[in-house]
């Protein structure tokens, strides 16, 4: 299924375990998936599904005790795998970027924003000097919409100064200002307000329209998926479900899929019980749909 | 069965005065399942955790079950037995150290309801669909689902007549929702509880609730029934920005809101 | 450690998910936790360690093959390795291993009653302080703020003078100036623990601040006391010892292991020994109560279970 000629990203048999004192624990066997310049890929399953892990292999942030192995782990032609770590934190920040659902962890609560932003632009180029590094820190903050009277004083503003919202465009400028060629979104909204997460979402989509810049959306939640991604990749246990078109995705096939579908209660829905989710054991071993 | 009255909360953080609800007024009749809507720091919490008694500073009226509740004193033991509470993260609400039997019988023991104690165990577990195989379990050996119906069991157990939900839904996976809140509308029905139900999530209220509030910035922006928030008739202009952000991510509506947001203050 | 590993079937009803009573469940835990804790090598070590210090205090007296005070100034300050006294003598003839063997039982009294004593007072003053707030907090933290304002020994010295020289003085007097640290673990513990919505349902039931502070803070405090207590021990036994050198805590003849090093500095540079042997049992023993207590804290520490 990764045999998409111009694929930026392609994941073929990933399996990541961990070693616990109990035994091994599983948490993504054989996924594959593959990302294209300018395309959106939805992965959304419920907690322990491998979503998070599944995104965190491609960064190479699997630590030990976990252990990752996959058949094909490839982006735009270089193989992850074999890459050395020095020339993979290069590629890292650069041409692949991650946001967490959480701002306030990933800011320097000690750091002014302006200057986090600035340490990560000139550590990416050295030859940068501070002023040029100051001009588009303040072009960036710009371009993730922040009004042009609030960009200077969220520049000069401390992390816990910033509200959720304002806090996580920081981070999506920080980190879409290097050009990244994928963007890996963990839960990048589910913290934030639903009207503030309309806002973030509508900067990422820019972003992926302006720079063709490829987007991995780690989501749980399958009606924004399905509404802001172009594909779906439904995970279950580790494993891939079913992946499909974003659109066409109220109309999945796979009863996992068509389960949670249906549990979600609707504004318009009856009033009557949600259907409930009944797991098939067989999911857990068969092939993906 | 509930009625506020011009509920103000105030509350004193650092040397900044915050006022975290505004005159809040409304009514809850017996049997009725009541929601409050809106985004973090509206203020729905706050006026469920003052009508609790959680939070004793607050100033207006509130009466319950006929009851006048005189505010910053502690509340009688009577009003305990007749108002209970759910909370949003069951990892939180239980205690680490406590195994479900014990979770359970401290409320009977504070309201000298020992005699029968298994039997009250025993029903009350079955009643939140938990088996007695559970009884003698620790939080860890539990799913979050699990968890919250031990939760939803410790409030039951002592026969309240109200129930209050503060998100008890939203650390929940989606297929774990709707098995609680199937729970919640069967025990509703079975025990002919009123409840208040304050959550962000339109669609879960929307599905639990006759009648709701839509609260911004400490106010009731808008009062609603299941009707019109169906039909989609609502007036406010926060309300409707709300509604159509339940429907998932549109390029427009996003556009819309994007403009002239505001950056400070106010943490998600 | 092979004689603690229980037959399957036992094993299967302490791990069962499903236990049929309060006291399965606490078993199932218990056992749990010492799972977690023989993983831990280090720890074990300074398990055993301390197990064979309660073994020593229980038969060393019967172990010892001479009397601990009996002078015989013709063998004065032999070095170990001497037949019929292995460790050496003292500067007065006498066995330093029977010394050792009985001064085992003396040095866990003292640890013993001083964290008896100490734990429960830390426990109950911290809580209460941290749980109640307002004025009852700012009253309890500043005594607390008195006592530790005051350099250890030398408060304990006072109150020495004051009560008179012994055992059981020593250990009052250091027990006195040693809860302080405990109370403000325990506050600190508490001011986190009472804003958890756990405590706001045992509010809601109805719950007296009294019956919160026992059955809902304590049991979550009691084990990071705990953990400390052991890391302090150490601690405690040398505070006895400078107690017993300055002649205030075990009189002589008694054979404390602190009063045995102090008698022993004397003769520091010629016969390294008489100082050195009780030295390093203190060291050990000291060792094994912060190896034991770093085990407990990863066991214990219920933010560390899953």
């Amino acid at each position: 299924m990764a045999e998409d000629t111009n694929a930026l990203l392609e994941i073929e048999d990933l399996r990541v375990a961990f070693r616990t004192p109990t035994g091994v624990v599983e948490a993504v066997r054989g996924v594959s998936l593959a990302v294209a310049r300018g395309e959106r890929v939805g992965i959304v399953g419920e907690s322990g599904s491998g979503k998070s892990m599944t995104g965190r292999s491609v960064l190479g942030l699997i630590r030990p005790p976990g252990e990752m192995r996959a058949a094909r782990l490839s982006f735009d032609g270089q193989d992850l795998r074999s890459l050395p770590e020095r020339r993979m934190r290069r590629l890292r920040g650069r041409r692949l970027a991650m946001i967490l659902q959480d701002p306030t962890y990933s800011l320097n609560p000690v750091m002014r924003v302006g200057r986090q932003i600035t340490e990560a632009f000139r550590t990416a180029d050295p030859s940068l000097s501070r002023r040029a590094a100051r001009d588009r820190a303040l072009a960036a903050l710009a371009r993730v919409r922040i009004p042009r009277h609030d960009v200077a004083r969220v520049y000069d503003a401390w992390p816990h100064e910033l509200s959720g919202g304002m806090g996580q465009r920081v981070m999506i400028a920080m980190m879409v200002a290097l050009g990244p060629d994928l963007l890996i979104a963990d839960e990048p909204t589910s913290a934030l307000d639903v009207t503030v997460q309309m806002q973030v979402l509508a900067i990422l989509d820019d972003l992926v329209r302006e720079t063709g810049m490829g987007l991995m959306f780690i989501s749980h939640d399958l009606n924004l998926v399905a509404s802001f991604c172009d594909r779906v990749v439904v995970m279950y246990a580790g494993r891939v479900m079913e992946t499909c078109a974003a659109a066409d995705l109220h109309a999945a096939r796979h009863p996992y899929t068509r389960g949670l579908l249906a549990a979600l209660p609707s504004i318009r829905g009856s009033h009557g019980d949600l259907p409930v989710l009944a797991r098939d054991p067989g999911w857990l071993e068969g092939a993906p749909a | 069965m509930i009625a506020i009255e011009d509920l103000q909360v105030t509350f004193q953080a650092g040397a900044r005065t915050v006022r975290a609800v505004r005159g809040v007024s409304l009514s809850v009749a017996p049997g009725e399942v009541f929601g409050l809507v809106g985004e973090s720091g509206s203020g729905k919490s706050t006026v469920l955790r003052a009508l609790s008694g959680l939070n004793p500073d607050w100033t207006g009226r509130m009466v319950v079950a006929g009851e006048d509740l005189p505010p910053g004193r502690r509340r009688p033991k009577a009003f305990h037995k007749r108002v209970q509470m759910v909370f949003q993260d069951p990892f939180a609400s239980l205690h680490p150290r406590q195994t479900v039997d014990i979770a359970l019988s401290e409320p009977l023991r504070i309201h000298r309801m020992t005699d029968d104690m298994d039997g009250r165990i025993e029903r009350v577990l079955t009643d939140v669909g938990l088996d007695r195989s559970f009884r003698f379990r620790y939080p860890h050996q539990l799913s979050g689902g699990q968890r919250q119906r031990v939760a939803i069991a410790r409030a039951l157990i002592l026969e309240p007549a109200i129930l209050l939900l503060d998100e008890p839904t939203s650390a929940l996976d989606v297929s774990v929702q709707a098995e609680i809140l199937n729970l919640l509308r069967r025990l509703r029905a079975e025990h002919d509880l009123t409840m208040m139900l304050v959550s962000h999530n339109l669609a879960v209220v929307g599905h639990m609730c006759g009648r709701m509030a839509v609260m911004k910035e400490g106010r009731v922006v808008e009062p609603l029934s299941v009707a019109q928030l169906r039909a989609g008739t609502v007036a406010d202009p926060y309300t409707r920005q709300l509604l159509r952000a339940a429907e998932g991510y549109d390029r427009a509506v996003a556009a819309e809101t994007l403009d002239g947001s505001p950056g400070f203050g106010g943490g998600a | 450690m092979s004689g603690t590993q229980p037959t399957p079937g036992l094993r299967a009803w302490l791990m069962t998910e499903a236990p049929a009573s309060r006291g399965q469940a606490r078993l199932g835990e218990l056992f749990r936790s010492w799972l977690r804790f023989r993983r831990n090598p280090l720890a074990m070590a300074g398990l055993i360690t301390i197990a064979l210090l309660i073994l020593i205090a229980a038969v060393g007296p019967w172990l010892a093959p001479h009397s601990p005070t009996a002078q015989n100034l013709d063998l004065r300050l032999l070095p170990p390795g001497t037949e019929g006294h292995w460790l050496g003598t003292d500067g007065l003839g006498r066995d330093i291993l029977s010394r050792l063997l009985h001064g085992g039982r003396i040095t866990l009294t003292i640890v013993i009653m001083v964290a008896v004593i100490v734990a429960p007072v830390g426990l109950l003053i911290g809580t209460v302080a941290g749980y109640a707030g307002g004025v009852i907090d700012v009253v309890l933290m500043r005594l607390t703020d008195i006592f530790l304002a005051f350099p250890r020994l030398i408060l304990a010295l006072a109150l020495v003078a004051a009560l008179g020289p012994g055992i059981e003085n020593a250990v009052i007097a250091i027990a006195l100036t040693t809860w302080p640290p405990y109370a403000r673990i325990a506050r600190a513990e508490t001011l986190t623990i009472r804003r958890s919505d756990f405590i706001a349902a045992a509010r809601l039931q109805g719950a007296s601040p009294a019956r919160i502070v026992v059955r809902q803070v304590i049991p979550l405090c009691t084990s990071s006391v705990i953990v400390r207590v052991t890391l302090d021990m150490a601690g405690i036994i040398l505070t006895a010892a400078g107690l017993g050198f300055l002649g205030l805590g075990a009189q002589p003849p008694t054979p404390e292991w602190g009063a045995m090093v102090a008698d022993g500095r004397k003769y520091l540079l010629d016969h390294w020994w008489v100082a050195t042997v009780p030295g390093i049992a203190i060291f050990v023993v000291a060792l094994g109560f912060n190896l034991l207590g770093d085990g407990l804290r990863d066991v214990l520490d219920p933010r560390g279970e899953r």
